[in-house]
């Protein structure tokens, strides 16, 4: 079964740690651009994109939840102890790349029965619980990290990308039931903004950075604050412009997901849908909302 | 660059570092869970000054590690030394500590308040006018040392060995005093055990022969608390961390707890009992567990001393295991869950699902009792007696997720030059006759057995121990402190005031966690470690080239370390070897010349630390230096259930097997890197040394109980005049609520805040500033019943003796009926002779109040004047004190209550509680001693002597452990009275 490089995988999780004096030395190893201080990898994975599993696969976009629960009792069934954050890219990282190491161990041995289940279980992390949001997320840091960060995404995406093999001919189930976003016409929009904030309901990653972008665009302040407060913000000063904006966003993130490699056809599949899906309802209520404007006793959508 | 070719070029670099026995993955990383430095750096490591923010200021340190003396979890600590100033900087975790595993509580870091602590002792001082007086004159170490040596070594020309005594709080070493007492001839050592965790310890020890459990909480399915291990408990900090383990592995936590502990808020079930039901409650469920056969047969038939109970209570030696069976559920069967519902005041059905719960925890069960329940009720032992009975149902003893015998998860070295000898004289002071069960001294009694029985202590030493503040009834210590008829002189060695040194006629200054040497090892997880406390500074400085050849050179002021001051004190005593004693510190390498602690530690570690010169080796070190280096060292790993082991063909030589099915052998003892043990067997009559057990024709190591099993009956506890009490039995306490008048509510002592430790965190600004008060912790309904109207009213709580006043909490976290008030506060200073308005002597400014002391005949009084607030000091931060409430010492209002048994001090209280009347202040607090002796002697009528009942006219049970044991003649009665049946 094709995999990825084991250690190439620990060090490239490492790089998504703080930073720290050793990084030079991987980046330098890994032929990567110099790693930012400090303050460049808060600025990444603190305030725009956070590498937790939970926040692009749970259904309010948060920390922790059923999806790190999911997580953690695939720990146990590997027959490891979760650790506290145990839906962390660098730790699921680090797991695959053990999970290896202990099936080339088991070979070494003679155990090839074991070596082969362990293998499967190596793979199975992949296809349940990093594949189904990494793509995405690798997007956005090339987008919007520092060289040194762009960089490191293409390598992971690359070395992913190599090594996944032909896995389950299906999506995983919870990304097949992860639940869509509601369309606020029908089941209310006292939590439209959150739904719009969560990747797995959306297809989308809605940064800190996108919505500055979508601010601008319409000669707007961004209020400070957490992104649900700016975009409610945003949503009730302009919300057909607004809306009209994120569906430009969600149309243009479809079709990069596009380009993605055929090894990434299955979670290629579930995000273009579901980015595809969240701009033709955007699209439509962002045509509504301009409606309302004119009309100031029809509902609002949020 | 193709990927696997960058895959090998990063494995590539990572062996080449790692073969540099260096880390290549930093920390923090969640890859190889670093988040501490790594060890290959420790000694040039670089931090960002944080102070110099923004700007980039690097600073250089030297990591050393120690061990937090704090309390007796001994967690490790890392010291960053700064390298410009040779200042500790701050202490965090030592991940290298297989106990605590780089992870500590807030003590630990706390260690920098007490090292620059500005109301600590820097020098010798000796007292001035009376005791007590609080005048006191700087003297040099070699004045002190003289006078102390020249008083020791007369009390040993003239056979008075006893009358020197070494009263101990939390010993925080393993071994080196005890050889020393030994090695001196002097049956003075002193605990403070008796208050503390004696009743558990003797409940665990009749079933295992070991008397302390080493829960596996990380690897169990139900985790069974009779203790609030998650915030305070005995070794909280490794165990807590181990509990949360087992709870993310999915294991369930079941708590007994009568207060709304932070432990109780993580239970899946909290049980809040009644006072003193819980072994009810713990027999109910193995009742209901034995009626369905929901127990592990197979381990009961095969480690139970099930025949010997036949035998002997039932008149069957010949029964089969089935009737065995039949009879415990007939023993059992009058604890019906419905029994329990009525006695702990827990419903049926919480009950049944508890029972259901534990039964279906299998060999994975593993319980902890400590203090808790255990050291607060009469008949408290049986609380860790019963809890051990639903393990021993189970067959979770000893195997992975259950509970294992601190003995087998421990390891204490053998010592250089062991010493050999034992003290030849009993102790009648601390070992009364009275209570021949007791497994330590009955130390808090010494006021009342001098009082009434004579006897006088030469040269008293109290070493970290407050027994005024800490025991119960401490007015009565102060009587018998400032009686010169009863104290020659008393030494306290102590690294902060505390209310028993104002009494004391010299104070020596001895260091905290960073400033002294000693060797530890406690049973907190299946594996064996030891951990070396360290005078960090002296190794800091030795680390940049400097010699140091005295803790004192590096120590602030003169304050000096316990082993070098008694290896000095030894040779003062002994100065021409005369004595016999000087021999014991006398150099192995030098002979005629002192030894020193690299020497005593080097030994130990080159020679009784097995695996530990290999690994050492390994780095190019000495193990000594490996020592200094990484502070702790793990000697084994899943150490198992050893009474499954086999005995080596090697110790079976002529053996006999008795009737009982104990296995003698002549095969002389297996030398042994460790420390004898604690608990020993008489050789049988044709001096044969016993080897072990035949269970099922194989002969294995076993049990270290009288019979080779789980002591299901004990022999001991039958034969020693307690027959009623030889199996896990339920007896009332003395707060049963039949025992209460109407009006009387129980007063539940046993708790402490997780930030504070006794004596020692004085002076710890950040944990004064987290807590420092006690409120009584009082029922909204009780509080209405009593005219208390909120929170922050005063109350007085009258107890047999006496009453004080306190602050009352309105909680619903605590039982109605059931009032609480932490230890650990109400610390306090004596005004000053002058009365002068800033307040106290000598003290611990920012936790103790200022209170005047007044005796009127048998009455006794404290009446606070100050308490705590901000003063001038070389600390600024004193001067930022916002608290003023400090706690009210209520420990002083209670009569001393020894468990018959045990000889464990009873804590809890029978008290009345009333709104406070008018002339009520905060921290009053009254005391009639002569009724406190009253009470003692209620007490001691429940007793049931050696004099009566010793079965071989001895004054106790040989077997069972006691500290500094002395000869086997000693233990003789002085005059062997006829055995009396049962």
């Amino acid at each position: 079964m094709a995999a990825p490089p084991a250690e190439l995988l620990r060090a490239l999780a490492v790089l998504a740690e703080p930073a720290s004096p050793a990084h030079e030395g991987l980046a330098r190893a890994l032929d990567l651009p110099a790693p930012p201080e400090g303050s460049g990898w808060a600025d990444l994975f603190l305030f725009q994109l956070h590498p937790y599993a939970s926040v692009h696969l749970g259904p309010e976009g948060m920390l922790g939840g059923e999806v790190r629960e999911r997580i953690a009792g695939f720990w146990r069934a590997v027959g490891r102890t979760p650790p506290p954050e145990a839906d962390h890219l660098s730790a699921l990282l680090g797991l695959h790349a053990a999970l290896r190491d202990e099936a080339a161990g088991h070979r070494e041995a003679g155990e090839e029965a074991v070596a082969e289940l362990v293998e499967r279980s190596a793979a199975a992390l992949l296809h349940e619980h990093l594949l189904p949001w990494l793509p995405p997320f690798l997007d956005r840091v090339e987008a919007l990290g520092t060289p040194h960060q762009a960089a490191w995404a293409g390598l992971l995406r690359a070395t992913l990308a190599a090594g996944p093999g032909a896995g389950p001919s299906e999506a995983p189930v919870h990304l097949r039931r992860a639940p869509e976003l509601p369309d606020p016409r029908a089941e209310g929009g006292t939590e439209f903004a959150a739904h719009l904030l969560a990747p797995v309901r959306t297809g989308v990653l809605v940064t800190r950075h996108d919505l500055a972008v979508v601010a601008r665009g319409l000669g707007l302040g961004l209020r400070a604050g957490e992104r649900r407060y700016a975009l409610d913000h945003l949503l009730g000063l302009d919300p057909s412009g607004t809306l009209e904006a994120l569906a430009e966003l969600a149309r243009d993130r479809a079709e990069s997901y596009r380009r993605w490699p055929e090894s990434l056809e299955r979670p290629r599949r579930f995000w273009v849908s579901r980015a595809e899906r969240t701009a033709g309802l955007l699209q439509e209520l962002a045509a509504e909302a301009q409606t309302v404007r004119s009309d100031p006793e029809a509902p609002s959508p949020s | 660059m193709t990927l696997d070719e960058l895959n090998d070029r990063v494995l590539a670099a990572r062996e080449a570092t790692e073969a540099r026995g260096e880390t290549f993955y930093p920390g923090p990383s969640r890859i190889h869970l670093a988040a501490y430095p790594p060890r290959e750096r420790w000694h040039d490591w670089v931090e960002l000054d944080a102070r110099a923010w923004p700007e980039r200021v690097e600073k250089r340190y030297t990591l050393v590690p120690t061990t937090c003396f704090n309390c007796e979890s001994a967690c490790g600590l890392l010291a960053y030394v700064d390298q410009d100033s040779l200042e500790v900087q701050k202490f965090e975790g030592n991940p290298e500590h297989p106990g605590s595993r780089g992870r500590n509580c807030a003590k630990g870091p706390a260690t920098l308040n007490q090292v620059t602590d500005p109301d600590r002792i820097l020098y010798p001082l000796k007292r001035v006018g009376e005791r007590g007086e609080g005048r006191w004159q700087r003297v040099s170490w070699d004045e002190a040392l003289d006078d102390i040596a020249d008083r020791i070594r007369t009390a040993m020309q003239e056979e008075r060995h006893e009358e020197v005594m070494y009263h101990v709080g939390r010993p925080g070493e393993d071994g080196f005093t005890t050889r020393m007492l030994s090695a001196w001839g002097v049956d003075g050592h002193n605990s403070h055990t008796n208050v503390c965790s004696a009743s558990a310890r003797v409940g665990f020890n009749a079933w295992m022969g070991m008397d302390r459990p080493s829960p596996d909480h990380a690897n169990a399915d139900v985790i069974l608390l009779v203790s609030a291990h998650l915030e305070s408990g005995h070794y909280f900090n490794p165990h807590a961390q181990r509990i949360i383990e087992g709870r993310k592995r999915g294991a369930k936590l079941i708590v007994l707890d009568t207060r709304l502990s932070n432990t109780s808020t993580h239970a899946d079930h909290w049980l809040p009992t009644i006072p003193g039901s819980e072994p009810a409650l713990l027999l109910a469920l193995a009742s209901w567990m034995i009626r369905r056969r929901r127990y592990n047969r197979a381990f009961v038939r095969r480690w139970w001393n099930w025949q010997e109970y036949m035998e002997h209570v039932r008149g069957e030696p010949e029964a089969p295991f089935e009737e065995f069976e039949e009879a415990l559920e007939e023993r059992y069967a009058e604890y019906t869950l419905e029994y329990a519902a009525r006695e702990s005041g827990i419903s049926v059905e919480e009950l049944e699902q508890v029972a259901e719960t534990v039964a279906g925890a299998g060999t994975r069960l593993s319980t902890h009792n400590w203090r808790s329940a255990g050291s607060a009720n009469l008949g408290g032992w049986q609380v860790a007696r019963s809890l051990f009975f639903l393990n021993a149902l189970l067959g979770a003893a000893a195997v992975e997720g259950a509970t294992y015998p601190n003995a087998w998860n421990k390891y204490t070295p053998k010592p250089p030059r062991p010493a050999g000898r034992k003290p030849t004289r009993w102790n009648e002071l601390l070992w009364p006759e009275e209570y021949p069960l007791a497994m330590h001294e009955l130390s808090y009694l010494m006021p009342h057995l001098m009082k009434e029985r004579g006897g006088f202590v030469d040269t008293y030493f109290t070493r970290v121990y407050n027994p005024v503040w800490t025991n119960p009834d401490g007015f009565s210590w102060v009587e018998m402190l400032t009686d010169h008829e009863k104290i020659g002189c008393h030494v306290a060695m102590t690294p902060t005031w505390n209310e028993t040194a104002y009494f004391a006629d010299y104070v020596l200054p001895m260091g905290h966690g960073s400033e002294r040497h000693d060797l530890t090892s406690y049973e907190q997880y299946d594996g064996q470690y030891i951990s070396f406390r360290q005078p960090v500074l002296r190794e800091a400085r030795q680390r940049m080239g400097e010699e140091v050849t005295d803790t004192r050179q590096v120590n602030p002021g003169e304050v000096w370390e316990e082993n070098e001051f008694w290896m000095e004190l030894t040779w003062r005593i002994d100065p021409d070897g005369e004595l016999g004693i000087r021999r014991f510190f006398e150099s192995l390498e030098r002979p005629g010349e002192k030894m020193t602690v690299d020497e005593y530690y080097g030994w130990i570690f080159d020679h009784s630390v097995p695996g530990l010169p290999e690994v050492a080796a390994e780095r190019g070190m000495t193990p000594l230096e490996y020592m200094r280096s990484y502070g702790a060292f793990e000697v084994a790993r899943k150490v198992g259930p050893v009474y499954e082991e086999a005995v080596p063909d090697d110790e079976l030589e002529d053996v006999r097997v008795d009737a009982a099915g104990r296995v003698f052998s002549r095969a002389p003892r297996p030398d042994s890197p460790r420390a004898g043990a604690s608990t020993v067997f008489d050789d049988e009559s044709e001096g044969r040394r016993r080897v072990g057990v035949r269970v099922e024709g194989e002969i294995l190591k076993g049990w270290p109980t009288p019979s080779g099993k789980l002591e299901f009956w004990s022999r001991t506890l039958a034969e020693w005049g307690w027959p009623e009490a030889a199996v896990p039995t339920y007896l009332r306490s003395h707060v049963h609520p039949e025992e209460l008048a109407e009006d009387e509510m129980v007063l539940l002592s046993t708790f402490r805040l997780p930030v504070q430790i006794h004596t020692r965190s004085a002076n710890a600004k950040w944990l004064n500033e987290i807590a420092h008060t006690n409120p009584l912790w009082i029922h909204p309904r009780d509080a209405g019943r009593l005219g208390v109207e909120r929170t922050g009213d005063l109350v007085r709580v009258e107890t047999e003796i006496g009453y004080f006043v306190v602050k009352a909490w309105v909680t619903e976290g605590i039982r109605p009926g059931v009032v609480a008030c932490s230890h650990h506060m109400g610390r306090w200073k004596p005004q000053s002779p002058s009365g002068a308005p800033d307040g106290g002597l000598q003290g611990a400014g920012q936790s103790m109040a200022t209170v005047a002391l007044r005796q009127d005949r048998e009455r006794w009084s404290l009446d606070r004047m100050s308490g705590g607030g901000p003063y001038a000091s070389s600390d600024p931060d004193t001067l930022r004190i916002w608290w003023t409430d400090v706690g009210v010492h209520q420990n002083l209002t209670h009569a001393v209550h020894p468990d018959p048994v045990s000889g464990q001090h009873c804590w809890h209280q029978a008290v009345r509680v009333r709104a406070a009347a008018s002339g009520d202040a905060y921290g009053d607090i009254s005391v009639d001693v002569e009724k406190a002796h009253r009470v003692y002697h209620a007490w001691l009528e429940r007793t049931r002597s050696a004099t009566r009942h010793s079965p071989d006219g001895t004054r106790r049970p040989y077997w069972i452990a006691r500290p500094v044991r002395p000869t086997r003649e000693a233990y003789q009665l002085p005059d062997p009275p006829a055995p009396v049946a049962g």
